[in-house]
C-alpha cells in the first residue's frame, strides 16, 4: 500500500481525534488506581456521559452545556463509585461492572425516553472545532492540528497538569503514597481515603469529558454502545503505560492508531470484519509485551484508617 | 489437609492481603439469603430509577410478571431461556474459583456454538445415530470454547496479561470472527439474515414442549451444574482450584501449580459456555444466526455471583434472570419500557452484591447476637 504524504497527515490528524477520548478516560483511570482504587466503570461512565451530554444539548441548544452535564454525570458515577469501593470496601473489579451493566440498561431507556428511539439519538449542537490560520498554514503540524476538536486541546491540557502534578508536587505524592503504601501515607499524616476520593471523582469527571468527546466531540449524537468497548481499551492503555500519566497517554496515541487505522482500512482488500478486530488484537498483543510494569502495590485493597 | 484448608479459609478474606467478600453473611445463610437480599435492593432501586426516567414501573412488572409466569409456555420460555444462563453462569463461577473473572464467556459461547453448528451441517448421519451427532456437536463446541477459554489464561501465567482485558478484547474478535463466518463463507445464497443454513435433522436437539424453545440443553445444563458440584467437593481437583482461588502463593507453597489450575479452570470454564452455544444453536435457532446472544456470557457474571459461585445455586440465579429475561420481552412488546431495562436491574444487582458491607447492615441487625457469637 502506498501512502501520499497528505494521506499519512490526514491519518495522523485521524489518529488523533481517536485518541482523544480514549487519553481522557486513560488518564482518569491512571489518576484513580494510582491512588488504589481499581478502575473499570470508564466504559459504563464514558457510556452514560456521552448520552447525558447528547440529552442536555438536544434540550439547550448548547453543547458546551452538554459537555457540562456530561462532567457531572461522570462525577455522579464516579461518587457512587468512590462511596462503594472506599468508604463501603465493596469488591471493585464487581462495582466497575456493575456500573458499566447500569450504563447500558440505562442508555438505550433514555433513548427510549427522549426521541422514541433505541438506536440513535437526534443530531444535536457538537462541540466545535479549532481553525486559526497560522497554524494551518504550518508545514506538518498545520494539516495535523486543525480542524481537531476543543477537546483534543483540552485532552493535551489535561496530560500536562496531570503529570505536573504526579511527579511534581506533593499531591502527587500523596496520590502515590495511598496506592503504594497507604498505611504510611496516613502514618505520615496523609488523609489516605480523601486523596482517593479526589482521584476517583476526577477520573469520572475525565470520564466523563470522554464520553462527551465521543458524542459531542466526534458525531454530534448518541449511537447505542457507541463506546464499543473503549473504555476497557483506555483501561488497557493505563496498565500498559505503567500507571503513570505519560504512558497512558502515550498508549492512548498507539490505541488511538489502531482504531483510525481500521477506519481508514474498512473496505478495502481485507474483509471488514477483520479490519475491525485490529485495535482488539493489538491491545491483547501490546498487553502481553508489558508484562514486565508493575501495578500499585495496594491496587483494589480498601484502607481501614481506624486499622493499624 | 484440614490446617491447609483452614489456612486458605483464613485467606479467603483477603486475597493477596485483599479484603474479598466477607463470607461471614454467607456462612449464616448458606449465602441465599445475602443474593436475595441484594436483588431485592436491586428492584427497589431499579424501580425508582425508572419512575425517575418518568415510566410506569408497575406496569412494566405487570407485564414481566404475566410474561414469565402467565401461561404453561411462558413457564417453558423462563426455562428454555435460562438454560444458557446457568451456563455461562457455570463458566464464570469456575473462573472466579480460580481467583479469575473470566468476562469472556460471551466469545467462548459464540465460538462454541460456531463449532457445533459446523458439526451439525455434516449430512448423512441416520436418524438413529441422532444422539451420536448431537454428542459430537457438544463435544466440539466444548473444545472450541475450552480452547478460546484458555487463551487469556496462557497469556496471564505466561505474560502477566490480566484477564480482564484480554478477555473483553477476545470477546471483541470472538464476535468478529463468528460475525464474519454467518457473513461470508457460511451464508447460503438467497438468506436476508446474517445467517448460516440450517442444522441437519439428525443434529437438531428434540423441544420438549409444543410451541417453546425449551429442549433437552437445559438437561445437559443441569447435568453439567451437578457434575461441576461434584468436582468442586469431591475432586482432588475441585480442591486444587480452590486453593489457588483462595490463595495462590499458600497453595503454590503447597506444590500445586497456579499455572496449570490456571489452564484447567479456563479450559472447563470454556468448554461450559461452548455448550451453552452449542444449545442455542441446536435447540433453539437451529443455525447461526449474527448477534443471537443478547450477551448471555455477560449475564453469565451476574448468576455466577447471585449463585454465589456454587453450581447448585447458580442453576437457581440462571433461572431467576432467566424468569426476568423472558418477562422483560413481553415488557418490551406491550409496553414502551425497553426489555434493557434488565441490565438496569443486573447493574444496580452487582453494586449491592460487590458491597459486603450494606447487606451485613441490614442482615446484623437481626441477627446481631449470631454475629457477635461468630466474632
Amino acid at each position: 500500500m502506498y501512502l501520499t504524504s497528505d494521506q499519512l497527515l490526514s491519518l495522523v490528524a485521524a489518529a488523533l481525534r481517536q485518541t482523544t477520548p480514549l487519553a481522557l478516560s486513560a488518564i482518569g483511570i491512571t489518576i484513580s488506581e494510582a491512588s488504589g482504587v481499581i478502575h473499570l466503570a470508564a466504559e459504563g461512565i464514558m457510556l452514560m456521559a456521552a448520552l447525558a451530554g447528547v440529552i442536555a444539548s438536544y434540550f439547550t441548544g448548547s453543547a458546551w452545556a452538554g459537555l457540562f452535564v456530561a462532567m457531572l454525570i461522570g462525577l455522579l458515577l464516579a461518587l457512587v463509585m468512590g462511596v462503594c469501593d472506599i468508604s463501603l470496601k465493596a469488591d471493585q473489579v464487581i462495582t466497575g461492572f456493575g456500573i458499566n451493566f447500569l450504563a447500558l440498561g440505562t442508555t438505550p431507556v433514555l433513548l427510549e425516553r427522549v426521541w422514541g428511539n433505541r438506536g440513535r439519538s437526534d443530531a444535536v449542537a457538537g462541540l466545535p472545532t479549532l481553525h486559526w490560520d497560522w497554524l494551518a498554514r504550518m508545514p506538518v503540524i498545520g494539516p495535523i492540528l486543525d480542524g481537531q476538536g476543543v477537546l483534543f486541546f483540552l485532552m493535551i491540557a489535561v496530560v500536562v497538569l496531570t503529570w505536573l502534578v504526579f511527579h511534581h508536587t506533593p499531591f502527587g505524592l500523596r496520590l502515590r503514597m495511598a496506592g503504594e503504601n497507604p498505611a504510611a501515607a496516613a502514618t505520615a499524616g496523609v488523609k489516605v481515603n480523601l486523596i482517593r476520593y479526589i482521584a476517583v471523582l476526577s477520573s469520572g469527571v475525565l470520564c466523563g469529558i470522554a464520553g462527551a468527546a465521543l458524542s459531542l466531540g466526534q458525531l454530534s449524537l448518541f449511537g447505542r454502545n457507541m463506546v464499543a468497548g473503549r473504555g476497557f481499551v483506555a483501561v488497557a492503555a493505563n496498565v500498559v503505560g505503567g500507571w503513570r500519566p505519560i504512558g497512558s497517554f502515550g498508549a492512548s496515541l498507539l490505541f488511538g492508531a489502531a482504531e483510525a487505522l481500521q477506519l481508514r482500512l474498512q473496505g478495502g482488500m481485507l474483509p471488514n470484519h477483520f479490519v475491525q478486530m485490529i485495535p482488539y488484537i493489538l491491545t491483547v498483543l501490546v498487553v502481553c509485551g508489558i508484562g514486565g510494569l508493575r501495578a500499585p502495590l495496594k491496587l483494589g485493597v480498601s484502607f481501614d484508617p481506624e486499622e493499624k | 489437609m484440614v490446617a491447609i484448608e483452614d489456612h486458605a479459609m483464613n485467606q479467603a478474606s483477603r486475597k493477596e492481603n485483599q479484603p474479598r467478600r466477607n463470607t461471614l453473611v454467607e456462612f449464616l445463610t448458606g449465602g441465599l439469603a445475602g443474593s436475595l437480599l441484594a436483588f431485592v435492593l436491586a428492584l427497589v432501586t431499579a424501580t425508582i430509577l425508572i419512575e425517575f426516567a418518568g415510566f410506569d414501573a408497575p406496569e412494566g412488572y405487570r407485564a414481566m410478571l404475566s410474561g414469565a409466569f402467565g401461561s404453561p409456555i411462558a413457564l417453558a420460555d423462563v426455562l428454555a431461556r435460562s438454560t444458557p444462563l446457568i451456563f455461562t453462569g457455570l463458566s464464570v463461577a469456575v473462573g472466579l474459583r480460580a481467583g479469575l473473572f473470566n468476562v469472556g464467556s460471551e466469545g467462548q459461547l459464540l465460538l462454541g456454538a460456531m463449532a457445533a453448528l459446523l458439526v451439525g451441517l455434516i449430512q448423512g448421519v441416520p436418524m438413529r445415530m441422532h444422539w451420536l451427532h448431537v454428542l459430537f456437536a457438544y463435544a466440539a463446541a466444548a473444545i472450541v470454547g475450552g480452547l478460546w477459554g484458555i487463551v487469556p489464561a496462557i497469556l496471564k501465567a505466561r505474560f502477566r496479561a490480566h484477564e480482564v482485558i484480554t478477555t473483553i478484547m477476545l470477546n471483541y474478535v470472538a464476535i468478529l470472527i463468528t460475525g464474519y463466518l454467518a457473513n461470508y463463507p457460511l451464508h447460503p445464497p438467497g438468506e436476508m439474515l446474517p445467517a448460516t443454513a440450517r442444522v441437519v435433522e439428525s443434529a437438531k436437539l428434540p423441544r420438549l414442549v409444543q410451541g417453546s424453545q425449551l429442549t433437552i440443553a437445559l438437561f445437559v445444563g443441569i447435568g453439567c451444574a451437578i457434575l461441576l458440584g461434584l468436582l468442586f467437593k469431591q475432586s482432588v481437583l475441585g480442591y486444587e482450584i480452590r486453593a489457588v482461588g483462595l490463595n495462590r502463593l499458600a497453595a503454590e507453597a503447597k506444590g500445586i501449580s497456579q499455572t496449570r489450575v490456571w489452564l484447567v479452570a479456563m479450559a472447563i470454564g470454556g468448554a461450559m459456555a461452548g455448550m451453552g452455544g452449542a444449545g442455542e444453536v441446536l435447540g433453539v435457532h437451529r443455525r447461526f444466526v449474527e448477534g443471537f446472544s443478547p450477551g448471555y456470557g455477560f449475564d453469565g457474571i451476574a448468576v455466577a455471583l447471585i449463585g454465589n459461585k456454587n453450581p447448585v445455586t447458580i442453576v437457581l440465579a440462571a433461572l431467576l434472570l432467566g424468569a426476568i429475561r423472558t418477562g422483560a420481552l413481553v415488557m418490551d412488546r406491550t409496553t414502551s419500557i425497553p426489555a434493557d431495562f434488565v441490565m438496569v436491574i443486573q447493574g444496580v444487582l452487582l453494586i449491592f452484591l460487590a458491597v459486603p458491607a450494606i447487606l451485613q447492615i441490614i442482615l446484623e441487625r437481626r441477627r446481631a447476637v449470631i454475629v457477635q457469637d461468630q466474632y
